[in-house]
């Protein structure tokens, strides 16, 4: 349903409902909750927030902005029919209502005036193209990660988030995970020395793939459009005939779906690598590749232009968990995953390592929401996602080619190798671009 | 996806972890899977050739879409001047014409341009879009009077994409 079609039929509502005198002799009943009385936020201090195709780790995310007071959830888009009915039907379980809009074309949801911001949380092939044409609509996005597939995109996030002021949080929720949040803490107080390298966990090679593939399946009969829209579901990556073990989520693995194994998990954990450096605002300088092939295992040797080593590995040094990250100081070093255990040197065993458990997403759902309100800018923002990115698209570049990379971060370009600069974009499929 | 998959996603009250978003079996290919071109074989036989031998691939009537597709992916990172013609050549063709620039865009060779440059008066609709964005993104300043008429073209989806080129070419000062 349109708004426009809708503003219709409010309008012939109240047309009937007036020419019937029925607005004039039904007595006006708002509920106090909607007013902001008995505890509930006040419609002027909610924000409003719309859906970009909502999966398993959408639907997540949607959970915890469900449980948020001040958020009011109004409308799905999807080009999958069963996730728009399944989305619609989760909002309005938890408001009592049936007012989730539904809709297969993001046009109609940019054009909602009412709705400020928007979880997206399609392929990764999506992320770019979605953000930043939300961010020209108007709207702030919460947008899962990997949020870009290449260098040139990440810029582009990064650029159109500088230029339009929109609020930008990308689904980098460890950020704000207690464990996570003490580890940094302990990095920036000085208790771990001089910082000399980071040891982020980009995922075992036999579950997370480094190299992607460039295969195809078998071509299938494709559904109906009201079903599975193929075309929109691609977007902008290139034209393959329909199979549905993609769309079913099995996707990953793919070159034209996917930025492979390192930038899978290396968004999550080179992203916090570079939090806890302080190195938001650059990338490693030099990558060198260990280990090749798809199960093998694998390292990816970087450096900062201060001298300071980022060592991507394919797993934690502890088993704490997935998502490992380990920070090596010169007065001793802490290590962290998604088990919430924090791991010291044995100079650090005295230090409170408790509570380091807590829901992580919940609260970077709500550092966005409280960024989307005061305008500040939340843990996650562009521009620092888009700079972890850029480093974990350099090492996969470095590995697809298995060779040192020397990368200019302030002209994101690769020093004197032109094959690795060719792979720093792809062309998006007609007819979208920026 | 299965409808009970998501309901169970729905209702978990902690997110899954990574590891837990796809098990090992749903993220790994099963290769034997794949579509194969009968002459030229799998992706990855493809994109193993040499330059000319891609080239050739484009050229060959008998070639399947796929095994000119990935041909042309190839381009993309190892194309030279040798490869121009045959790529712009397919620039008009429907399901080939995204693939074509992918090998064009990147491609460092002056005449990759020109060949989309000279496509502007060929294709029509989404495909001219498309090409008007790779202009764009190859920073080609010998295409702004193409452009600055195509701002005033009737589609305006390609005036959009005019515009959008423009600006990567003109940045601010």
């Amino acid at each position: 349903m349109s708004q426009q079609k809708a503003t219709v039929s409010r309008r012939r509502l109240f047309k009937t409902a007036a020419q019937t005198g029925a607005v004039a002799m039904a007595p006006m009943i708002v509920p106090a909750s909607a007013l902001g009385r008995g505890g509930a936020t006040p419609p002027s201090d909610r924000v409003t927030l719309g859906g970009l195709g909502i999966g398993n780790r959408g639907a997540s995310v949607l959970k915890q902005f469900l449980s948020l007071k001040d958020v009011q959830f109004l409308a799905i888009c999807d080009v999958r029919n069963e996730r728009r009915e399944l989305v619609k039907s989760m909002a309005d379980q938890t408001y009592g209502n049936r007012d989730c809009a539904m809709y297969s074309d993001q046009n109609e949801l940019w054009a909602r005036k009412d709705i400020d911001a928007l979880l997206i949380a399609t392929g990764d092939r999506w992320h770019t193209l979605l953000s930043v044409l939300s961010a020209r609509a108007g709207k702030d996005v919460y947008c899962e990660k990997p949020c870009s597939m290449t260098i040139a995109e990440s810029r582009a996030l990064a650029n159109a988030f500088l230029t339009t002021g929109r609020i930008y949080q990308a689904g980098t929720q460890r950020r704000n995970g207690p464990n996570f949040i003490k580890v940094f803490n302990l990095a920036r107080s000085g208790k771990l020395g001089k910082i000399r390298a980071l040891h982020p966990e980009a995922g075992p090679g036999n579950r997370w793939a480094p190299l992607t593939i460039h295969d195809w399946l078998p071509a299938e009969p494709e559904p109906p459009k009201s079903v599975v829209d193929w075309d929109r579901w691609l977007g902008p990556a290139p034209w393959r005939p329909y199979n549905s073990q993609y769309v079913q989520g099995r996707w990953r693995g793919y070159f034209d779906f996917h930025g492979g194994g390192i930038l899978e998990w290396g968004s999550h954990t080179v992203d916090l690598a570079q939090w806890i450096a302080g190195t938001d605002d650059t990338t490693p300088v030099e990558y060198e590749p260990e280990g090749m092939g798809r199960d093998t295992p694998y390292a990816i040797h970087c450096r900062y232009a201060n001298g300071l080593r980022l060592e991507i590995r394919d797993s934690g040094f502890l088993g704490l968990g997935s998502c490992h990250i380990r920070v090596e100081g010169d007065a001793g070093w802490a290590e962290t995953a998604d088990g919430g255990k924090i791991a010291v040197s044995d100079n650090l065993k005295g230090e409170d390592l408790s509570g380091g458990s807590g829901n992580a997403t919940l609260e970077h759902v709500r550092d966005f929401v409280n960024c989307v309100k005061t305008r500040k800018q939340p843990r996650s923002n562009a521009a620092a996602a888009a700079q972890a990115h850029i480093a974990c698209h350099a090492a996969y570049i470095a590995f697809q080619l298995g060779r040192k990379l020397t990368f200019d971060p302030a002209t994101d370009t690769f020093v004197n190798d032109d094959e690795a600069n060719r792979m720093r974009s792809r062309a998006w499929r007609e007819p979208w671009h920026l | 996806m299965a409808r009970n998959q998501m309901m169970k996603a729905m209702a978990m009250a902690q997110p899954p972890q990574p590891a837990q978003q796809q098990p090992v079996s749903r993220i790994k290919p099963v290769m034997d899977q794949m579509m194969k071109d009968p002459k030229y074989g799998r992706a990855a036989d493809i994109m193993a050739l040499p330059t000319a031998k891609l080239v050739a691939i484009l050229q060959d009537p008998g070639a399947t879409v796929y095994a000119r597709a990935k041909a042309c992916q190839r381009l993309a990172v190892v194309g030279d001047k040798s490869a121009v013609p045959a790529l712009a050549a397919l620039l008009t063709d429907p399901q080939l014409s995204h693939y074509a620039r992918t090998g064009l865009e990147t491609n460092p060779d002056p005449s990759a341009s020109d060949a989309l440059r000279a496509a502007l008066g060929k294709v029509k609709g989404a495909q001219l879009v498309g090409v008007i964005s790779s202009i764009g993104k190859r920073r080609d300043r010998r295409a702004i009077r193409q452009l600055e008429e195509l701002r005033h073209h009737a589609d305006i989806e390609v005036c959009r994409a005019a515009d959008s080129a423009l600006a990567l070419i003109r940045p601010l000062l």
